[in-house]
Parts: C-alpha cells; sequence; structure tokens
C-alpha cells in the first residue's frame, strides 16, 4: 500500500485529489496539509512514500518545504511531486533542483495523476519528455566554463556522455539503446553508472546536470 | 514646433494687410505733404524735387517692415529723414513715419536691438538739430526726442505684457499636460493591478473546477456521493469567479465608458459586495453602523478591499461556513472586523498569506492595525482599525 499526503492551500483542490488518491485500491490518503509547515511536519510524522506538493503556499511555500524533506535524513526518503497550475514557472524548476522527483499540472487527469504517483513511489523520475525538458532548458543557468562546474562531467568516458546527452533529450533506456545500437540492459547500466558517476538522486537530475554544464543545449532539437 | 493652426495664419495675413494699410496711409500723408507745403513755407528751405520724393518715400517706405525687420526698417527711415533734413528740405509730415518705426522697434525688436534703435532715433535728431535747419530748432529737438522716446517706451510696455501673456499660457499648457499624464498613468496602474487580479481569480478558480471535475468523472459510479458533492463545488466556484470577474470588469468598462472619476467602490457597495458572495453560497450577516460621511475615499476603499480579500480567502479555505461583517464608522476612525466560524485556519501565526500580506499593507499606509488570527471556537477573525482623524 502506497502512503500519500497531499499539500495544497486551496481545500477544493486538496480535497480533490484526495479523493481521486483514495479510490486508488493500491494507493492510500495519510494526511493533508495546508501550507508549507504542515505540509512538513506531516510528512516527518507520517513518513508517507509521496508527497503531492503545491508549490506556491502561504505560510511556508512548496519549494522549500521540499528543501526541508529532501535535506532531512529522516525524511529524505519520501519522493516529492510538486503540483502547478502553470507549466513554465521557475519555482518549479527549482523545486526539481531541490530534490523533487517531477511535477504535474493541477489539471492532469485523474488517470495520469495516479500513474505519476505510481512512477516516482516505485522510485523513477518522472520524466515527461516535452513538459519537463521545456522546462529544465528554460531555467537550467548558461553552462559555465570554469572547472568547478565542468568537474563532474569530466571524469565521464565518451558513450557515457552520448547517453546523458541522450537522457537529457528525455529518451527512455529503451530508446536510448535503439539509437546508440546496445542492448537495453547496456543502457541501464549506462544510466546507473551516471547516476553514481554524478551523484544524481534520479533521471531529473541527470538532465539538470547535463543542462548546467553543457552537455546538452538549450534549443537543439 | 508646432504647425501654426489656421488662426495663426489669418493672424499674420491680417498683420500684413494691417501693416500695408498703415505704409500706404502714412506715404499718402508724408509724401503727400511733401507736395502740398511746395514750396515750403520757410524760404530758406529748398522745394521739393526728385531727390526730396525719393528720400520722402524712403522714410516712409520701410514702415511695411516694421514688425519683421524693425530696427533695419528704422534706421532705413531715419537715414533717410536726416539726409532729408540736413539736405534743407522741409520734413512737413514725414516723421510720423519714424514714430510709428520708434515705436514698432520698441514693440517687435529684441532687448538690444530696441536699445540700439532708440540710440539711432536720437542720434538722428540730434544730427538734424546740429546741421542747423530751419526745420529743427532746440525746443523742437528737446520735444521730438522727448516724443519719440514716448512712442520707444509705450512699444517696449506693450512688448512686456505680451510676453508675460505668452509665457503663462506655455506654463499653464505644461502644468495640464503633466497632469494628464499623471492621470494616464495612475489608470494605466489600476488596470494593470485590475488585470493581476483578474489573472489570479481565474488561474486559481480553474484550478480548482479541474481538479474537482476530474474527480467527480473519475468517481462517479464508485462514489457517487463525493461526485454529487464535486458538481456542487464546481457550480458554486464558477459563480464566485463570475461574480469576481464582472466586478473587475465592471470597473474596467467605467474607465473605457465615461470621465474616469476613481471607480473605487466605497462603503456603499459593500452591501452589493455581500449580496454577491451570499449568492455564491456563503451565508453573511453585514452590520455596517456610525456616521460614514467624514470617511476619506481612500479609506472606503481599503475597508472595501479588505472585506473582499476576508470573504473571498473565507470561501476557498473555510469549507462551510457562516461569515459575519461587522464595521464601524466614528468621526475619527473606521472599525472593521469580519469572523468565519468554518474549519479552515490556512494561516499560522497571522503573518503569512498573501491576501493578509496585502491587507496589512492597505491597513498600515493608513497608521492603522491589523489582527488576524483564529478564533478559540473554530473559525478566524480578521480585525483591522483604520484611522482618519484630523492631523494636528
Amino acid at each position: 500500500m502506497t502512503s500519500v499526503v497531499i499539500a495544497d492551500d486551496q481545500v477544493l483542490v486538496r480535497s480533490g485529489f484526495a479523493v481521486i488518491v483514495g479510490s486508488a485500491p493500491d494507493l492510500e490518503v495519510v494526511g493533508e496539509a495546508g501550507d508549507g509547515h504542515e505540509a512538513v511536519e506531516l510528512v516527518r510524522a507520517t513518513h508517507p512514500d509521496v508527497v503531492l506538493m503545491d508549490i506556491r503556499m502561504p505560510e511556508l511555500d512548496g519549494l522549500e518545504a521540499t528543501r526541508q524533506i529532501k535535506a532531512d535524513a529522516a525524511t529524505a526518503g519520501t519522493r516529492v511531486l510538486v503540483l502547478t497550475t502553470f507549466d513554465l514557472d521557475e519555482y518549479v524548476y527549482d523545486a526539481l533542483r531541490a530534490g523533487a522527483s517531477g511535477f504535474l499540472l493541477k489539471d492532469t487527469l485523474p488517470d495520469d495523476l495516479l500513474a505519476a504517483v505510481r512512477v516516482v513511489a516505485a522510485g523513477e523520475a518522472l520524466l515527461s519528455p516535452r513538459i519537463t525538458r521545456r522546462l529544465i532548458e528554460e531555467f537550467a543557468q548558461r553552462p559555465d566554463p570554469t572547472a568547478a562546474s565542468l568537474k563532474p562531467v569530466a571524469g565521464l568516458t565518451e558513450r557515457e556522455a552520448e547517453v546523458l546527452g541522450l537522457v537529457a533529450k528525455g529518451l527512455s533506456n529503451a530508446e536510448i539503446a535503439s539509437e546508440l545500437v546496445m542492448s537495453p540492459a547496456t543502457a541501464k547500466t549506462h544510466v546507473s553508472r551516471l547516476l553514481t558517476k554524478l551523484d544524481a538522486r534520479d533521471r531529473t537530475e541527470l538532465v539538470i546536470i547535463a543542462y548546467e554544464t553543457g552537455v546538452a543545449v538549450a534549443g537543439r532539437a | 514646433m508646432e504647425r501654426r493652426t489656421l488662426v495663426d495664419r489669418l493672424k499674420s495675413i491680417d498683420s500684413r494687410v494691417f501693416d500695408g494699410l498703415l505704409t500706404l496711409g502714412v506715404t499718402l500723408f508724408g509724401v503727400g505733404s511733401q507736395f502740398v507745403d511746395n514750396p515750403a513755407n520757410d524760404p530758406s528751405l529748398k522745394e521739393t524735387d526728385a531727390l526730396a520724393l525719393l528720400l520722402g518715400l524712403a522714410t516712409c517706405l520701410p514702415l511695411y517692415l516694421r514688425r519683421r525687420q524693425p530696427l533695419p526698417a528704422l534706421t532705413a527711415s531715419a537715414v533717410a529723414i536726416t539726409v532729408l533734413a540736413v539736405s534743407e528740405y522741409a520734413t512737413n509730415n514725414l516723421p510720423n513715419a519714424t514714430l510709428f518705426l520708434a515705436y514698432a522697434v520698441g514693440a517687435f525688436a529684441p532687448r538690444r536691438q530696441a536699445i540700439v534703435g532708440l540710440g539711432v532715433v536720437v542720434l538722428a535728431i540730434v544730427t538734424i538739430w546740429l546741421s542747423d535747419t530751419p526745420d529743427l530748432d532746440t525746443n523742437g529737438m528737446i520735444l521730438n526726442i522727448a516724443l519719440f522716446s514716448a512712442a520707444w517706451l509705450a512699444g517696449q510696455v506693450v512688448r512686456a505684457r505680451s510676453l508675460t501673456a505668452a509665457a503663462q499660457l506655455a506654463e499653464a499648457e505644461e502644468r495640464a499636460e503633466a497632469e494628464n499624464q499623471a492621470a494616464a498613468r495612475a489608470v494605466a496602474e489600476e488596470r494593470l493591478r485590475i488585470a493581476q487580479e483578474l489573472h489570479d481569480v481565474v488561474a486559481h478558480s480553474m484550478s480548482v473546477i479541474a481538479v474537482q471535475a476530474g474527480m467527480g468523472a473519475h468517481v462517479l459510479d464508485s462514489q457517487p456521493e463525493e461526485a454529487r458533492r464535486a458538481l456542487e463545488n464546481i457550480s458554486q466556484t464558477s459563480r464566485t469567479t463570475l461574480n469576481e470577474m464582472r466586478r473587475l470588469l465592471g470597473v474596467l468598462r467605467d474607465e473605457e465608458g465615461e470621465r474616469s472619476h476613481a471607480p473605487a467602490p466605497g462603503l456603499d457597495e459593500v452591501p452589493h459586495l455581500v449580496d454577491d458572495v451570499r449568492r455564491a453560497g456563503l451565508p453573511v450577516e453585514l452590520d455596517i453602523a456610525g456616521p460614514s460621511e467624514a470617511v476619506p475615499h481612500g479609506v472606503e476603499l481599503s475597508v472595501y478591499r479588505l472585506v473582499q480579500e476576508s470573504l473571498t480567502n473565507i470561501i476557498k479555505h473555510a469549507g462551510t461556513a457562516s461569515a459575519t461583517v461587522t464595521i464601524s464608522c466614528t468621526p475619527v476612525d473606521v472599525d472593521v472586523e469580519v469572523v468565519d466560524d468554518g474549519r479552515g485556519a490556512a494561516v499560522k501565526n497571522g503573518h503569512g498569506g498573501h491576501g493578509l500580506v496585502g491587507m496589512r499593507e492597505r491597513v498600515a499606509v493608513w497608521g492603522g492595525t491589523l489582527d488576524a488570527g483564529p478564533r478559540v471556537g473554530g473559525g478566524f477573525r480578521i480585525h483591522a482599525r483604520i484611522p482618519f482623524g484630523d492631523a494636528s
């Protein structure tokens, strides 16, 4: 049974999501929060698998709450799924950098919402290629040619750098495998090595690193 | 550089016609007198001949340029009549032309040129006197200097007056322009604010409607009761939003339709606001007491916005609830209280919340106070006091 906490400052949005999530046999709502403070406290108390986190809330916003949850060892295991009204939103991007596993538009269809919760609960990153990539493209810092930011990527093999570039384009492991003419298992291994070498939480962070170090460049299809 | 208006063009034709007629008249008068008094009364003066006529014309004709080139015209005229007099011809009525030109130099020439012009005239008179012509004796010289100076001074006075008038007009136009710009800027800022409010309202409510609609459809069969509640929520939310939009857009239309006389809502519009909220599904009790005439417009607007923001928050966060709005006016301040008994306390320690920050700012501008916090029995209370007494 996957446990979920829902945080949103609007009652009707909160309760709406609660009914949707509660209607799934494999999901259970263990708490609702109306602002960032309540969200953090609730996560500390209930250690849910997933938090649906509205980004703009009073008191403490979703971004800061995400930071706190991910920074605390006791709660870092909880996956954060950010909710937003607008897809191109700098706050959302910052939340991804802070450790959110992905984001959803609030008007996402219920079935898609449930699928997303299951995906991040399983430890995968939610990386809808088109939207998430656009977000990262939009807000990733321009690659700084100084040593510090290039260092992580310097230790990659050529193959690994290629794979990183494709991950940044939003390709799945299977797609990467076919693109680079390798077996899916090999692609998966490369991605795992990338996660280790670059000290990344998940695929999302790989994409961010790719843009910030210039391996991937905004605008190139 | 402004385009010359039709009036300006007519005026310039007007002045040219006037100058032309004046010149004509003075020339006829002046040169005519050269014929009539011929030979002159004084036998020691020469008879009018071709040269005299020429000089006579040269004295009078420059008058036509009195506006455009007053100093050159005066100089030409003064030289001509000096030569005429020194050559022992009779001057008769010819000096009138030079007299007119003395006025013209005072009225139309810039300062320095005007002073030079006066000097030219005095020089001419003195030269004629020095030449010992019987046409001008010492008394005559003094008289003429006085006369020509008077004409010159008259010109200066007229000039000073018209300059002041022109300067004042320019200043008044500048001020009016600045006021127009300030007003336009205020209107633009208000419209921007309204647009932002509209945007926030629509974005929030559409999110709610999307979630509730999605939820309702999702559990229509498995949890029909929830689906029903979803529909009711959608109904209430969309109604409230439409009302809010009507209010905001109503303000916009006023500004476009008529002279903008600050269509800011005040205490009179609060009952209307409360009615809209009731129709959106939230029961509200309203109590307004005390004399409201002394309350400044700005304070009224702040009170209205405070009530509006509070009620909106209650609808958004407090679930099922009812609210009470109490407004009391005294000659020195307004007391506003909005309480609800719903289950929402979206704000913990009374500081956060975008709406609350805005409320605090509105109240702080007037040096007022705002308390916001949960009530003991449940629900939330917002209380503000806005003073406006005479600053002493």
